[in-house]
């Protein structure tokens, strides 16, 4: 019997891992210890992609792929200071969420702190911080000390665990897109109509590179994808402004900035979620992007839909996001997999 | 057959009425007409030995998108590119309901779609539009007797037309003409998903694999770089724009073609970087291509006005 409930000790162990875009080997790591018995191919291409195949009880007309990144918003050390903290280069975030956030550099995760100019001594508080301001503060003494611990060049990733919030809230670095692997992974394990391809992409924070290696590759004739997307529930938006709200359903938006999803699709999902009682929304802004963006033009072209965590404080060290609306993605991904001719 | 077209809606994403329409018109001159994932329809012939010619238009239109339903009003945003103040006050239809394009507060030229809605005046019939419902100006074109066409997308619809025409006169008397320009192997796209960033053209260039391509398309007379450029005119054969530059060849082939047909034409260079030539030449091993543009005028405005070639 394929399991409705989130599995969170699969989410955390996602969630805690490291995978700066461009360096998601860890993260690739785990996912393909986690699906390797479930699925009948498992590969890592030569852009870092996972793609997985596994044979359901028929083969559709067309390939089914699923696709979900690995990469997480992150930073790169550009520069050792002669003081010893460390210039960095960031991936899908602005300044004004990171000063004073912990965050783990390399492989070997030394601990660290991004700091910036102390907001007493500030010559105008009412500025927000500018990234070029900040530094990563990773405790040593001067420019040499560092060197020696070979950060120049690494990645840096939020400290930031692993914690249920409230009733029935997860907060986590990650989500964005860790939610959409974790459910990938589950998938993996169900026993499911079709034939389906798995794609655990890289890059996607960078424009979706991964995502168009492993389309032609696999050349999809529909694509699923499985993401982490805005929330601004909070805060007074009015609800027009709110994009999608937390504890509300999955989110499976019909257009957003890179992508105009396939009408078929999105009406289909609606469908079959309210024949199954189960919740959905959709975006009421169209903002931001998926891999969809690229999975839809490249090649011949593939029909896309996709379904989101609605994510509150997505692309900062601690976004936040419903268990039950995990449960409702899953649901609707493998209802969606199995109405496929 | 411009009534027709210009009768029939095809907002991005939503092309199928004219797909259909197109289908009913060309597909007895091909072999076989194919619409894609993406919505675009093509027609291919086989003529002999010879080069794969690709003569391709878009076949999308600017319109809107419902995002959000509130009483009587229903809140959008746009497909496409267009300064919505130009379309204030407009009539818009939904499937399932149509009112007025109203700014929320007051109007002002820089008022941002997402503080626009449509004021349906019905409560009942808003609660039947579906989030992500497209919306289209409900536009009635003139076409005056010396073939101009004024309406809102008249110059995308009118290279529709074109296009068409074009089909129609070259594959007549079993594509003799192409024939003896060495074309071996023809196709005809109408392209999808134009209007929301060039998104079907390399897509429908993979699936076919050309050698040429010439592509159709509307272009700005009053645009600065375009240089004097008037309706009698005839043909803008565009050889530069900021993202991509013609091939020689296939420029002559279009400027031959056109000299067949009895139609004017006119070499220009242009500002512009957002067509769909520098994507439609991506396909596996490329494609030299070139655009030939039908000037219009007062662009993405209910008056907008192309004059109708052929």
């Amino acid at each position: 019997m394929n399991s409705k409930k989130m599995d969170l000790s699969l989410l955390e162990k996602l969630c805690c891992a490291h995978g700066v875009s461009g360096y998601e080997d860890e993260v690739a790591d785990i996912i393909i210890d986690l699906i390797k018995d479930n699925c009948d191919t498992v590969m890592k291409d030569s852009v870092g992609n996972v793609l997985a195949f596994k044979k359901g009880k028929k083969t559709p007309k067309e390939p089914i792929m699923l696709c979900a990144h690995m990469d997480e918003v992150g930073f790169s050390v550009k520069n050792i200071n002669d003081d010893g903290t460390l210039d960095f280069l960031q991936v899908g975030m602005t300044g004004t969420v990171l000063p004073s956030k912990r965050v783990f550099v390399g492989k070997n995760r030394i601990p660290g702190v991004i700091s910036s100019r102390p907001v007493h001594l500030s010559p105008d508080k009412s500025k927000a911080v500018k990234q070029s301001d900040l530094v990563i503060d990773i405790g040593a003494k001067d420019k040499a000390e560092a060197e020696t611990l070979g950060v120049f060049g690494d990645y840096a990733a939020f400290d930031s665990d692993f914690a249920l919030l409230g009733d029935g809230l997860v907060k986590a670095k990650a989500l964005d897109d860790r939610i959409g692997c974790a459910v990938m992974c589950m998938l993996s394990s169900y026993d499911l109509e079709n034939d389906v391809y798995f794609a655990f992409t890289v890059g996607e924070e960078l424009g979706g590179t991964g995502a168009i290696a492993a389309t032609n590759r696999i050349k999809p004739g529909t694509a699923l994808v499985l993401e982490g997307t805005t929330a601004s529930d909070l805060f007074g938006y009015s609800d027009k402004d709110k994009v999608c709200k937390a504890r509300f359903g999955a989110v499976c938006p019909f257009m957003d900035g890179g992508t105009f999803y396939d009408n078929g699709l999105y009406k289909r999902i609606l469908t079959l979620a309210k024949e199954n009682s189960i919740k959905v929304q959709t975006k009421t802004k169209i903002a931001g992007g998926t891999d969809g963006a690229k999975i839809q033009r490249t090649g011949k072209g593939t029909k896309v839909v996709a379904l989101s965590l609605a994510c509150r404080y997505i692309h900062t060290s601690s976004s936040v996001g419903s268990i039950e609306d995990m449960e409702s993605i899953l649901a609707l991904s493998e209802l969606f997999i199995n109405s496929i001719d | 057959m411009l009534s027709r077209i210009l009768s029939t809606q095809s907002v991005a994403g939503r092309t199928q009425d004219m797909t259909e329409l197109l289908i009913k018109e060309l597909s007895e001159l091909f072999d076989t007409n194919t619409v894609d994932d993406l919505g675009s329809l093509y027609f291919t012939k086989k003529l002999g030995e010879g080069k794969k010619l690709m003569i391709s238009c878009a076949v999308d239109t600017s319109g809107l998108i419902a995002t959000y339903t509130d009483g009587t009003k229903i809140n959008v945003s746009s497909i496409g590119g267009f300064n919505v103040a130009n379309l204030a006050f407009s009539k818009v239809k939904f499937e399932k309901a149509e009112g007025i394009l109203i700014p929320l507060g007051g109007f002002d030229w820089n008022t941002p779609i997402t503080d626009y809605a449509v004021e349906a005046g019905n409560e009942d019939a808003v609660k039947d539009v579906v989030l992500g419902d497209v919306g289209f100006f409900d536009t009635e074109y003139t076409v005056n007797p010396d073939g101009k066409v004024y309406g809102f997308c008249a110059g995308l619809k009118t290279c529709v037309y074109a296009t068409a025409t074009l089909a129609k006169k070259l594959m007549s008397g079993g594509g003799a003409i192409l024939k003896d320009e060495n074309v071996g192997e023809i196709c005809f796209a109408f392209i999808s998903h134009e209007n929301l960033g060039n998104r079907g053209s390399s897509c429908v260039s993979c699936a076919y694999n050309p050698d040429m391509i010439i592509n159709i398309a509307p272009i700005d007379m009053t645009e600065k770089n375009v240089g004097s450029l008037d309706f009698d005119d005839g043909f803008a054969v565009k050889m530069l724009d900021r993202a991509f530059v013609a091939d020689e060849e296939t420029a002559l082939l279009a400027e031959k073609l056109l000299d067949t047909l009895g139609q004017k034409h006119k070499r220009r260079v242009s500002n512009n970087a957002y067509s769909a030539i520098s994507r439609l030449g991506l396909c596996e091993k490329g494609a030299k291509a070139v655009e030939i543009c039908l000037p219009v005028k007062f662009m993405s405005t209910r008056g907008e006005c192309a004059k109708a070639p052929f």
